[in-house]
């Protein structure tokens, strides 16, 4: 096969990676490959750090993707095994490599029974402590790009809610007190930390 | 042709393959169509959809069908080529042409600007910058395909460039026949542009064709399934990190359609009474899906079973 890899960027480089690989300046010759290139989430803490592509078939796009700095790529025949490796690579954990919150959890990423992602800070029991919702200390509920899952209060800038987010680019998401709402507002580096309905989110 | 083939000889032929052939492959379809008088094992799909019934047939095995861009520029010709683009089969890849006397007979239903019809042509003199004529062609909507062909027989300077729905064709500099397919990105009408100041250029047909159905397309490199060939079964093969393939259907399908997918190396599925609202987003494996928005009869889905069975026959 003459091409088929995966690719890691941080999250923070994606929106001008893709800009780059969409071509969105119009730069005469030079090729766009669609936008929204780098579009899958890998975490290093509660919110995703890096962003992870795969791609085969088309080995111009491997040399462009390849061309960007900050971008680590690994090749093989297996997409699922790849993408594992370049987010392993780039210190985060694929979405879908979640493991199941039961027994005793390590720093890592988890998923519950209700399919919701959660970072874990400190290993803990979850036979002790049942509801992870409870113990903000050891672990808390991760960012799904782009879904309004429930509300949780931030604790500081690491789960703060983002005024843009580098996935969507647009503000985050959350629902609360039966409606959905997204980011207006955020501090100096764009986070909010505020109830939505108090401050800095709008309904929608 | 494909119409009276749906209407009188399809029916009677996938009631008797079923009957004679249950849980068939090719081979089978194929002996029974000879002895019928038609080797066209699609008819039993064509079937689905004789009414004007709304939903998409994807078949990757039909390489007309399938593109590695997302305008239908680059055919799929061989194992290991992305696919941006699969054409839905279920309106029969009809042409519906959107240009109003494109043949330029006279100057009805043209907008001129810097422009003149006279002598069945359409002329540019040394004109402006974006000078243009436009046609009061009906509107395609975002994500039709669309296929232009302008015919030039005099060019002395500048560039020409078609458009319609939103997107632009290529600006030609020379005397040619040009055909091209874009994606349109909405409304818009049908135009023809000099893209230079000073264009001098006669220009003798100009036609837009939209092609019928509810096509399938990936703008985004990354996310494009592969074209795979295994025995006999050719298929689209997604990555399950970010493949998929999106469609857009005119109007919501509602909760009574049919399912039905040719799974790579499993048994074809066939799932009822799914509600399908004015999107899809295919993103396994099949080496062919149909989507109706109705229920099947029992003749029909037994029908239905026997193409699918037979696009993952192996070798």
């Amino acid at each position: 096969m003459s091409s088929n890899f995966s690719a890691s960027i941080p999250a923070a480089n994606m929106q001008a990676a893709n800009d780059l690989l969409n071509n969105t300046a119009q730069t005469p010759g030079v090729k766009s490959y669609g936008p929204g290139n780098f579009s899958v989430p890998a975490y290093a803490g509660p919110s995703p750090s890096v962003a992870l592509l795969h791609a085969w078939g088309d080995p111009a796009f491997e040399a462009a993707v390849a061309s960007i700095d900050g971008v680590l790529i690994s090749s093989s025949d297996d997409p699922v095994d790849t993408t594992r490796h370049v987010a392993a690579t780039a210190g985060a954990t694929w979405g879908q490599d979640a493991l199941p919150l039961t027994g005793v959890v390590i720093p890592g990423l988890y998923v519950d029974v209700y399919g919701v992602l959660w970072w874990v800070i400190q290993t803990y029991d979850t036979a002790i402590y049942p509801d992870p919702a409870l113990i903000p200390a050891l672990i808390r509920q991760a960012k799904i790009p782009g879904e309004a899952l429930p509300w949780v209060q931030p604790l500081d800038q690491y789960d703060a809610y983002k005024l843009l987010n580098p996935f969507t680019g647009t503000g985050d998401l959350c629902s609360h007190n039966g409606n959905d709402w997204q980011v207006s507002q955020g501090d100096g580096a764009g986070n909010n930390v505020w109830e939505p309905g108090v401050f800095g989110w709008t309904q929608v | 042709m494909t119409v009276a083939l749906v209407a009188n000889i399809a029916r009677p032929i996938s009631s008797a393959i079923s009957t004679a052939f249950s849980a068939d492959s090719y081979g089978a379809l194929s002996s029974y169509g000879l002895i019928g008088g038609s080797t066209n094992p699609d008819a039993v799909i064509e079937a689905l959809f004789a009414s004007g019934e709304q939903g998409a047939w994807y078949d990757p095995s039909d390489l007309s069908t399938m593109f590695q861009d997302s305008a239908g520029t680059t055919p799929v010709t061989a194992d290991g080529q992305p696919v941006g683009l699969i054409l839905d089969k279920s309106k029969e890849l009809a042409l519906q042409e959107l240009v109003v006397n494109g043949s330029f007979d006279s100057g009805a239903s043209w907008t001129l600007v810097g422009g003149v019809i006279s002598g069945g042509n359409l002329t540019f003199s040394a004109s402006a910058a974006n000078d243009y004529a436009s046609n009061t062609s009906t509107n395609p909507a975002a994500g039709d395909i669309l296929e232009f062909t302008v015919t030039i027989t005099a060019m002395s300077a500048g560039s020409i460039r078609p458009q319609c729905g939103g997107s632009v064709g290529t600006s030609r500099t020379s005397v040619g026949t040009y055909t091209e397919r874009v994606r349109s990105a909405g409304a818009g009408a049908a135009a023809i542009v000099a893209t230079a100041a000073g264009t001098t250029a006669t220009i003798s047909e100009f036609s837009v064709k939209r092609i019928s159905g509810n096509h399938a397309s990936q703008d985004t490199a990354a996310k494009r399934p592969l074209y795979k060939t295994s025995g006999l079964a050719k298929y689209n093969d997604y990555d399950v990190v970010d493949d998929v393939l999106n469609t857009t259907f005119p109007s919501s399908l509602g909760s009574s359609c049919t399912v039905a997918k040719a799974v790579v190396g499993g048994s074809p599925t066939i799932l009822t009474g799914q509600t399908i609202g004015t999107t899809w987003a295919e993103s396994t494996d099949n080496a062919g899906v149909v989507i109706v928005n109705r229920a099947l009869t029992t003749q029909e889905t037994t029908d239905l079973t026997a193409w699918l069975t037979a696009k993952v026959a192996t070798a």
